[in-house]
């Protein structure tokens, strides 16, 4: 089973690398999950036409007590199994813990032992805040981090951290760096500065996403691009990119 | 309203139960609170702690600790501990703080495991199930780490903890967890027994001392018995006509009409005086909750309900 985190700067594009990335998997015929770990819960949304997915902590907030994976996730393009922790009120609460206690319902639900997924993509809000945002890299849920980047300085500044933030928990047998997904942005040097950067910490370059208006126009329409435009450029990388993935796991 | 306690006092947690099982196995126990939990356990839920010297500690957690994740504070000063005292494993036991921080105790026993030569259990009690739910999680650790299914051990009883059995507890010592094996004649002797022997996956019988004693004692006539499932089930495998009402869990296999796991003291008034039951077997503790029932009280004390040895 692959088991992924991705992980980036707030804004950089996680959610929608993850969903196309999720779309390319299905394409591929791998049986997917995808699990938004964000408060906004927004992260499946175009893998659902557009309709947005009630996140595990509403259902909880409401005094649901759901006894199966079905009644916290909805199947969305190729059969993707979207589910979305979600989060307290702006301003209340705890989000971090807010993931970890959807993991743990997950557990009790044992929703990987039962559905037995191939790939398993967890989307994380922006970088690695606290214990909870750590969650997803822990023993047992994804083996390794993908970090979404552009060429921007506080793109990589909080790309920085999360590799730091990895490096920090290799005593704890977290998930390792499995590389660099280079989300363009067209800023000056941005190939040159992506590319410094994954070589300073001894990580690749898996993937280049283009910056593509088919990307845009899909999400308008509630899809991915993979999903309504797999012909398009965008759509033939993130296509190269999960082969790469599945050819690793071999 | 649903939770509230205007007779009982809370009864043990689940922290309390995983110390219960852990307590005289020579390990040294941390249990990861502030001192509130620790002294909980010490004072009120381990008998055992005025007489049995037992390495059952406090991590001392404060809002640093909280604020910036200081496991490897804890890992070291465990470390150190480690150094002082001749201890056999490490437990570490879980309470509502860790589980509030969402401590993660597999990271927890890694780093550990890479400072010390001892095992490390982990449990992740939270202080908001009850004891035989912690026991059953001690039992669980224990599985996992100590027990091989191959020894040769006579027989063993598991779920005889102070708190379902009082001064009448089973002395049991890590040696013989890890010599259990496949002809080991198990007795699971309460709930957290039952668990732990269906985990372990060897055929079992349930049998509880306490209750057998008491059951040439209890007039014939309807009888309700609220106390745990297995002293319930003993009750009526030695010809007592009962239902059985408990607090703690009840396991399907045990489990037959009439039976109810309750959680409410409304729960048990309306048992005890609107079930048309000549006889009561309980803590009496409960009796406040029974005015009007007009049959015979039978006391069975029930250390984890109400402190009663």
């Amino acid at each position: 089973m692959l088991k992924i985190a991705v992980y980036g700067k707030g804004g950089i594009g996680k959610s929608t690398v993850t969903s196309n990335l999720a779309a390319a998997f299905a394409r591929l015929g791998k049986s997917v999950i995808q699990i938004g770990c964000d408060p906004k819960a927004d992260s499946t949304i175009n893998l659902l036409g557009g309709k947005p997915l009630k996140p595990v902590i509403e259902i909880l907030r409401e005094g649901g007590e759901p006894a199966s994976a079905e009644e916290i996730s909805a199947e969305g393009f190729g059969g993707i199994l979207c589910i979305e922790t979600g989060g307290p009120t702006p301003g209340l609460g705890c989000a971090g813990r807010g993931i970890i206690a959807t993991f743990n319902l997950l557990d009790e639900l044992e929703l990987f032992e039962k559905r037995k997924p191939d790939v398993v993509l967890y989307d994380v809000l922006g970088d690695v805040v606290c214990g909870g945002f750590a969650a997803p890299i822990r023993e047992g849920y994804a083996e390794q981090v993908l970090i979404v980047t552009s060429g921007e300085k506080m793109a990589l500044y909080a790309a920085n951290n999360i590799c730091q933030a990895v490096k920090n928990f290799e005593d704890r047998g977290y998930a390792h760096v499995g590389g660099v997904i280079l989300n363009h942005r067209n800023v000056p040097g941005e190939t040159e500065k992506v590319y410094s950067f994954a070589k300073e910490h001894g990580i690749d370059v898996i993937a280049e996403i283009p910056r593509s208006d088919d990307i845009n126009e899909c999400e308008d329409m509630g899809h991915t691009a993979v999903e309504s435009r797999p012909e398009c450029e965008a759509s033939q990388h993130f296509l190269e990119l999960a082969k790469k993935l599945i050819g690793e796991e071999k | 309203m649903k939770g509230l306690r205007k007779v009982l006092t809370p009864f043990a947690p689940d922290q309390s139960g995983a110390v219960s099982v852990l307590y005289g196995l020579g390990g040294l126990i941390v249990i990861i609170d502030a001192g509130g939990c620790t002294g909980n356990i010490c004072g009120f839920d381990e008998p055992r702690w005025q007489n049995v010297r037992s390495a059952v500690f406090s991590a001392g957690l404060r809002d640093m600790d909280a604020i910036l994740g200081r496991d490897k504070l804890l890992v070291s000063k465990i470390a150190d501990a480690c150094k002082k005292i001749d201890a056999s494993f490490v437990a570490l036991i879980g309470t509502p703080v860790p589980a509030t921080i969402a401590t993660d105790y597999k990271a927890l026993k890694r780093m550990l495991e890479k400072e010390i030569s001892l095992p490390v259990l982990t449990i992740a009690t939270d202080g908001m199930r009850l004891y035989d739910e912690g026991e059953a999680l001690a039992y669980k650790a224990l599985a996992d780490e100590f027990i091989s299914k191959d020894g040769s051990l006579d027989e063993i009883t598991l779920g005889r903890t102070p708190l379902t059995y009082g001064s009448d507890f089973a002395d049991i010592t890590l040696e013989d967890y890890r010599k259990i094996g496949p002809s080991t004649k198990v007795t699971a002797a309460s709930a957290s027994g039952v668990e732990a022997a269906k985990r372990l996956g060897i055929p079992y019988e349930t049998f509880s001392s306490i209750a057998a004693d008491l059951a040439g004692s209890i007039p014939s006539g309807k009888v309700l018995v609220c106390h745990d499932e297995v002293f319930g089930k003993t009750l009526r495998d030695k010809g007592t006509d009962c239902d059985i009402a408990t607090f703690f869990t009840l396991h399907d296999e045990i489990k037959q009409d009439g039976d109810k796991k309750i959680t409410e003291e409304d729960e048990f008034t309306d048992l005890a005086v609107n079930g048309g039951y000549d006889v009561i077997v309980a803590d009496e503790s409960l009796k406040p909750l029974a005015d009007g029932f007009k049959g015979q009280w039978i006391d069975a004390p029930f250390f984890a309900l109400s402190g009663r040895r």
